[in-house]
């Protein structure tokens, strides 16, 4: 049986295929038409998942769709309706696309791909829930789920066994943590559903306690564990601004204009906004786990994102284990659908399989590369024997060069974790201005990444007993211990911390064994990841989008699978 | 006459356009009234804590 997974016309377009259960492909649009967070029809992704089963789309037996467009539409009727006159100018700006395309999921499959089968739609928390749990290690598991919002919930919480999963209750819009944190990321200057990541590292430059108590106010929390947002400081109910100006007269300040001057204000914006983030959360996580008393939780939605939280999930609750899958956003909504779909619906007693690996999306020949490599020209040489090449790639590392590093299949997700990714070495502080003035261009007080060996691990950070499998998907933040914060300057942030991927020769070979030859070399078992692109691109799918990257900045070396090219 | 006739038709033209457009204002305003009633008069659940999760109709149903 062939599920085709799909999530789209809201952000983060993306499809996932599986086949009698087993996960077999899946992408996010924008690689393909390399627009970033692009939410239309995801056609590529959709034959990239087609493709690498051989199959036309006639031959899925189900699409599974990531939410209840109706349910969804009833929503913006009803904020429209109880907002009215004010709610009038995003309404209209908003019902041609709702009219014309959101409610016609079946027409558009039926006249653009001539699809004649049967869809599946799942509630889009339902939906986020199965890419996690359906993905876990575990049997059985607490769930707990947040996001912006989905069609009314923003957050739920429930409860996972075998193949069912029980969501129970959930918290409506417009009460939601995700669009809390979206409206100051809003405030703070930057991009909503794009750079609530920048809020997470300037936090770290701010101090919490000067604007803790009245960032805290805007949030209620109950007994019950639920919330409830202090909404008249918000618009997003009714308005495109996510903020109104009552809350820049509460907050002391005005909001900052997009690259205008950052002070220390909105430091400690930045900083309270992730403490109030992190407590609520805690706070209601620490009360599921009193309802259900697993060892085990599973966290998705684009909220389980926040990394800084998801390093204290198991110091701050009971939870011994926990679980959240490399794309826990929007995104993965479209394997979640297709998970649901085919454990919970047609196969209930199957058991649910594993993430194969976080590596499903587009993989590439050496005669693909070869053709991409001849096209503009380049001289490369063909190192075969990956050893050699490992050791020719670490050789570089230690002399302090910047290696754009393309290899196998595409992830799937957020972050670069091996096989698009730009590596340097992490053992001088000057690196991160090199890379941001060769290629990436970003903001100061946003920190690079360290990707370490597996079992060193506890060697080098803070971390829990049991760090999760997550780490693997650069989910989690940990402090690094002081005594190795001066051997890796380039990758420990303001506050001593690092947002870490381990990685496993199980996982990814060649990256451990080049991560392993290069800690031979120099006695540092970590270097620094980043994502391969540039500001405002997404992460790069082809060997063509690679070498353009390459070649319109600074990297110095660029691996194309066994090809070896320098600048 | 023949010019009149046309200089009516063209202002019964004009008048169906008008009334058209006011019209669906009309009805428009009209939902959003009725709609508010219902949803006063609907809404007595508060809103603002945990509800029972909604798994909406059956899987092959977009609502």
């Amino acid at each position: 049986m062939i599920i085709l997974g799909v999530s789209f016309f809201y952000h983060d377009s993306a499809a996932a295929i599986i086949k009698d259960g087993n996960i077999i492909a899946a992408a996010q649009e924008e690689r393909f038409t390399r627009k970033k967070h692009d939410n239309r029809f995801p056609y590529h992704a959709v034959n990239y998942c087609l493709d690498s089963l051989g199959i036309a789309i006639n031959e899925v037996d189900y699409i599974a769709f990531y939410e209840k467009p109706i349910v969804k539409f009833e929503r913006i009727l009803v904020q429209h309706i109880t907002h009215f006159p004010k709610s009038a100018k995003v309404f209209f700006d908003t019902i041609p696309s709702w009219l014309l395309e959101k409610l016609r999921v079946k027409e558009i499959f039926k006249n653009e791909l001539h699809y004649h089968g049967e869809f599946i739609f799942v509630p889009h928390h339902l939906s986020h829930a199965a890419a996690s749990y359906l993905t876990s290690p575990y049997q059985e598991a607490a769930v707990y789920t947040l996001d912006g919002v989905g069609e009314w919930a923003t957050t739920t919480f429930g409860f996972a066994k075998g193949n069912q999963i029980t969501l129970e209750k959930q918290i409506n819009f417009p009460h939601s943590l995700g669009l809390f944190y979206s409206a100051m990321t809003a405030y703070l200057g930057f991009a909503v559903n794009n750079d609530e990541y920048k809020v997470m590292g300037l936090s770290a430059y701010g101090k919490s306690e000067p604007l803790y108590d009245k960032i805290r106010s805007l949030i209620k929390t109950n007994p019950d564990g639920s919330f409830e947002l202090a909404t008249k400081y918000f618009s997003y109910e009714y308005q495109e601004k996510m903020f109104n100006q009552k809350l820049c007269d509460f907050l002391g300040a005005p909001a900052r204009i997009m690259d205008g001057p950052m002070t220390p204000h909105y430091e400690n914006v930045a900083a309270a906004t992730q403490k109030v983030f992190e407590d609520v959360l805690f706070y209601s996580l620490n009360i599921l786990h009193k309802l259900h008393p697993s060892d085990n939780l599973v966290l998705s939605g684009g909220s389980a994102l926040n990394s800084l939280a998801n390093g204290k999930i198991s110091s701050q609750t009971p939870f011994k284990n926990f679980y959240i899958t490399p794309d826990p956003g929007d995104g993965g909504g479209s394997l979640g659908a297709a998970l649901y779909a085919y454990f919970c619906i047609l196969n209930k007693n199957a058991p649910h399989s594993l993430l194969p690996s976080a590596y499903l999306g587009p993989g590439f020949t050496r005669s693909e590369m070869k053709t991409a490599i001849d096209k503009y020209q380049l001289k490369a040489t063909l190192i075969s024997e990956s050893d050699k090449l490992v050791d020719k790639v670490s050789d570089l590392l230690v002399s302090q060069k910047v290696v754009g590093w393309f290899q196998g299949r595409m992830e799937w997700g957020p972050r670069a974790l091996g096989n698009r990714s730009i590596l340097a070495a992490a053992t001088e502080s000057k690196m991160q201005d090199t890379i941001n003035a060769k290629v990436k261009h970003r903001e100061m007080f946003r920190p690079f990444a360290p990707v370490i060996l597996r079992e060193k691990t506890h060697d080098y950070f803070e971390t829990d007993k049991n760090i999760s499998v997550s780490a693997d998907y650069m989910l989690l933040v940990y402090p690094f211990k002081k005594s190795v914060q001066s051997k890796v300057p380039a990758v420990v942030h303001v506050d001593g911390s690092g947002r870490l991927q381990t990685i496993d020769e199980k996982s990814n070979s060649l990256y451990y064994r080049l991560i392993k030859a290069y800690s031979q070399k120099t006695g540092v078992h970590l270097i620094l990841n980043t994502s391969f692109n540039v500001k405002g691109e997404p992460i790069v799918c082809t060997p063509e989008d690679a070498i353009k990257c390459f070649l319109h900045t600074e990297i110095d070396y660029l691996v194309l699978g066994n090809y070896l090219i320098k600048k | 006459m023949k010019a009149v006739n046309h200089l009516f038709f063209i202002y019964t033209q004009f008048l169906k356009k008008v009334t058209t457009v006011l019209g669906t204002f009309f009805i428009y305003f009209i939902a959003i009234f009725i709609g508010k009633l219902i949803y006063t008069f609907t809404s007595s659940e508060k809103l603002d804590r945990w509800q029972n999760f909604q798994t909406g109709s059956s899987s092959s149903k977009m609502y």
